[in-house]
């Protein structure tokens, strides 16, 4: 959990990397102040802007989850509720007329009614803003108000992270009162307004309740502070002394948050693994070859890595979808068992006895001490690593550019649309050598055009085939702990990796 | 002395240019930051069309050239990532900066005279004692110094606040309460800096033979110290306590870091990390500004008390 890794995960997450983010904001303070409980959550990173249309999803959302209400929910197993829409429907087998109905009856903190001409405005003004949240409307062609509480959605391809996206920044509605500076003044729907005069961008974020929305019961804090404390040590350090309520914490020092009374959470946070992605061997030929793919799973040994570097904080896995989801096949984490025999021998059937040279980034943000083990287990098979190491800064940007024929990263979301797109369509700048697998293709475009009961067996099917495939070489799904004052109470589930505002309580 | 001033504001000028080009050019030589503001999930229309927002498919120079005329103007432009005008953000981290950094001074340079001064009067094992001190504090790492204190002062002991800022305007009480474990982990290292250079140039003017002149007429031993030996020891302690601020502006990422204290190193941390040019340009210029300033007095607090020093 370097500074500036978790800060660079943060930077680049999809709206599904919401983990490190919502858990960073976690959190409620019992302390009773002058007009009832507080909530103080210490946040992983700073806010990027409070305008949902250029505000980033991440450790951003945290922030703009108490001002703003979304279209629809993300409920904690993934599977999407209703929001500011009540009800929605594909009026076409192809799935690309989407109808949502609308809540009546919503104002927004300034007074401006909520309607269907506001989710036309507020959807078309995110697509122009070309900000973080834009790619999450990227397949929408055209928006018609059918009606004062009905709206219909033209999609150029069926997009089935749609309406989860929507649960997120993407479908954040702000007034369109606020469109000139959201960034300063952001008017929502939501449970929250925000207290400019105790808010300092870049360190503390103050938010009081919204008089127009007097939900107690499922915001029972009537103030919410948001300190951004990137630093982990820093941010552990205020947990530790009650500075802060909950927020992720440094694994290193679970025993002593356990000894200073706070509860220790740990959930399913993001892939740690190596990204085989010159998988047509055009910068390293020999990738070409499954079986090379294959023999580097069976070189690595995933848990024993986890073990030694990470203290054991997570769980081992060879596939990149998560733990729980419609994708995820607990047998295929059987994959690839750690056997540099096996490996040795699928290397000599694709003619490479004698072992060969492969380039690799290196880097100080993720995983830095995993780079060495790593070369000492491939050479152990005859693979020679030669590390090229890669500035923080530009990390994805080299990784991406196909400079690198592989590379270790840590990735990992809870939506298995957003998974698949980015790691498998040739479309996508992360699958940077747009290699297109005619098994792959077929079964994405089947899958976004299936009913949501549909798509888990074809999901399976394609992480079956990925893994056969060897596209990846994952070592381990790590955990992000999470610190919390025992006068909170988080209504977490196993496997859950969301969590929401509302999941944070007063205890007792 | 106008002369000597302008002379020194004209080359902090072309220091200035020198720096905010170096900076631009090496933010450039960094690939687009297009992807880390729009994130992964972005296409690569979506990442064409920031390139071409953010102007980068026009050529560096002309970019910097863009950004001085502007800058010149007094406008810093809005960060890529925050979308905050760039002034408004260093207006709002600049005071916790030298809130820190001129309290830390200010400390390291009271408690460093003062034991420099006792050190070259007592001699002996007072003498040795400030300079096992000194050898100590320059010994010890300020980020292990720091930890130890948290550890301490706010975890243990629960005295001190662990981590963040209060303004000064807000409370004063709190605001000195928030100072007093980071200002504690410089001044561990300053003031055995400042002590052994005070000690150094006093031990060296006490044995000059005007001051033994000065003794023979029969001046009282105070007026001797404090007027005599005093004003032309103080140039060269000056000076480290003029190197020791310029130092903390640089020490203040680390510090700043390690208790949460949103300064202009945490700012500029965040900014580069995620390659925000305008942030980064704004927080380069107003440090070179500060150091340049800085100097500028220092030198003429030197020249204030030793005629010697010639102001051309």
């Amino acid at each position: 959990m370097t500074i500036l890794g978790r800060r660079r995960v943060a930077a680049l997450a999809t709206a599904g990397l919401v983990v490190a983010a919502v858990a960073g904001c976690g959190g409620s303070n019992t302390a009773e102040s002058a007009g009832g409980k507080t909530l103080t959550l210490a946040a992983a990173a700073d806010a990027t802007s409070l305008d949902p249309a250029k505000g980033a999803g991440g450790n951003g959302l945290a922030y703009l989850q108490p001002l703003y209400d979304s279209l629809t929910t993300v409920n904690p197993d993934q599977s999407v509720g209703p929001g500011l829409a009540t009800a929605w429907t594909y009026t076409d087998p192809e799935r690309r007329n989407l109808r949502m109905t609308l809540r009546e009856g919503v104002t927004f903190s300034d007074g401006t009614p909520f309607d269907a001409t506001v989710v036309k405005q507020n959807l078309e003004r995110t697509a122009a803003a070309n900000g973080p949240s834009s790619f999450a409307v990227a397949a929408v062609a055209g928006i018609t108000v059918a009606g004062p509480t009905v709206v219909e959605l033209a999609l150029k391809t069926p997009d089935p992270s749609l309406l989860y996206n929507f649960g997120l920044v993407a479908g954040m509605m702000l007034s369109p009162k606020a469109f000139g500076d959201a960034n300063a003044q952001p008017v929502g729907t939501g449970p929250y307004i925000l207290d400019a005069g105790h808010t300092t961008r870049g360190d503390r974020y103050t938010y009081t309740r919204n008089p127009r929305r007097p939900d107690r019961t499922a915001y029972p804090f009537d103030k919410i502070v948001i300190k951004a404390i990137p630093d982990t040590n820093a941010r552990t350090t205020a947990l530790l002394t009650g500075q802060a309520d909950a927020g992720l914490g440094a694994p290193a020092r679970m025993d002593a948050a356990k000894g200073a009374g706070l509860t220790v959470t740990r959930q399913p946070g993001q892939v740690t693994g190596m990204w085989l992605v010159d998988r047509e061997g055009k910068v390293a030929p020999q990738l070409k070859d499954v079986r090379v793919r294959r023999a580097i799973n069976h070189a690595i040994d995933g848990p024993g890595i986890l073990k030694a570097i990470m203290a054991g904080v997570g769980s081992p896995t060879t596939q990149m979808f998560a733990a729980g989801s419609p994708a995820y096949d607990p047998e295929l984490d059987r994959a690839y068992p750690y056997d540099p025999a096996r490996a040795k021998q699928l290397l000599a059937e694709a003619g490479l006895a004698d072992g060969f040279k492969l380039v690799l980034p290196s880097e100080n943000a993720f995983v830095p001490a995993l780079y060495p083990v790593l070369a000492e287990q491939l050479n152990q098979v005859g693979i020679k690593v030669e590390y090229t190491p890669v500035s923080t800064n530009q990390l994805s940007q080299q990784y991406f550019s196909g400079r690198f024929p592989a590379f270790m990263y840590v990735w990992g979301t809870s939506q298995n649309w957003i998974d698949a797109n980015a790691l498998l369509s040739p479309a996508m700048p992360t699958n940077p050598f747009k290699v297109a697998d005619p098994v792959i293709v077929d079964l994405l475009a089947r899958i976004a055009k299936s009913p949501d009961e549909a798509q888990g067996p074809l999901y399976r099917q394609l992480n079956t085939h990925v893994v056969e495939q060897a596209w990846f070489a994952p070592l381990f799904r790590g955990d992000n702990v999470l610190f919390s004052a025992k006068s909170v109470s988080l209504s977490n589930r196993p496997g859950q990796t969301f969590m929401a505002l509302t999941d944070y309580r007063p205890a007792g | 002395m106008i002369g000597f001033i302008a002379r020194r504001s004209s080359s902090a000028v072309i220091l200035l240019l020198v720096v905010s080009a170096l900076t631009f050019f090496l933010m450039d030589l960094l690939p687009d930051p297009g992807q880390g503001i729009l994130g992964v999930s972005a296409t690569d229309e979506q990442l064409a069309a920031k390139r071409a927002e953010l102007g980068l498919d026009r050529p560096v120079v002309l970019r910097w050239l863009d950004w001085l005329g502007a800058a010149v103007r007094g406008d810093l432009g809005t960060s890529w990532t925050t979308g905050l005008r760039v002034s408004d953000s260093i207006g709002t981290k600049l005071p916790v900066t030298l809130s820190l950094t001129l309290t830390a001074t200010l400390v390291c340079a009271v408690l460093g005279i003062a034991l420099g001064l006792i050190a070259a009067i007592r001699r002996g094992a007072v003498d040795r004692s400030v300079h096992v001190l000194a050898v100590a504090g320059f010994a010890v790492p300020g980020l292990w110094v720091g930890i130890l204190l948290v550890t301490v002062f706010a975890v243990r002991l629960e005295v001190l606040p662990a981590t963040g800022y209060v303004p000064l305007a807000e409370s004063p009480v709190d605001w000195a309460r928030s100072l007093v474990l980071p200002v504690a982990t410089i001044a561990v290292a300053g003031v055995a800096a400042i002590a052994q250079q005070t000690r150094n140039a006093v031990a060296e003017v006490l044995e000059r033979d005007y001051i033994r002149t000065l003794r023979s007429r029969g001046l009282p031993a105070r007026r001797v110290l404090f007027v005599h030996v005093l004003r032309n020891a103080t140039p060269p302690a000056l000076t480290v306590v003029g190197l020791q601020f310029i130092g903390l502006l640089g020490g203040a990422l680390v510090i700043e870091q390690i208790f949460a204290l949103p300064g202009l190193g945490s700012l500029a941390i965040g900014a580069t990390s995620q390659s925000d040019v305008p942030t980064v340009q704004g927080v380069v210029l107003v440090s070179v500004c500060v150091v340049v300033t800085v100097n500028l007095a220092v030198d003429l607090a030197t020249g204030a008390l030793d005629p010697k020093v010639g102001m051309r």
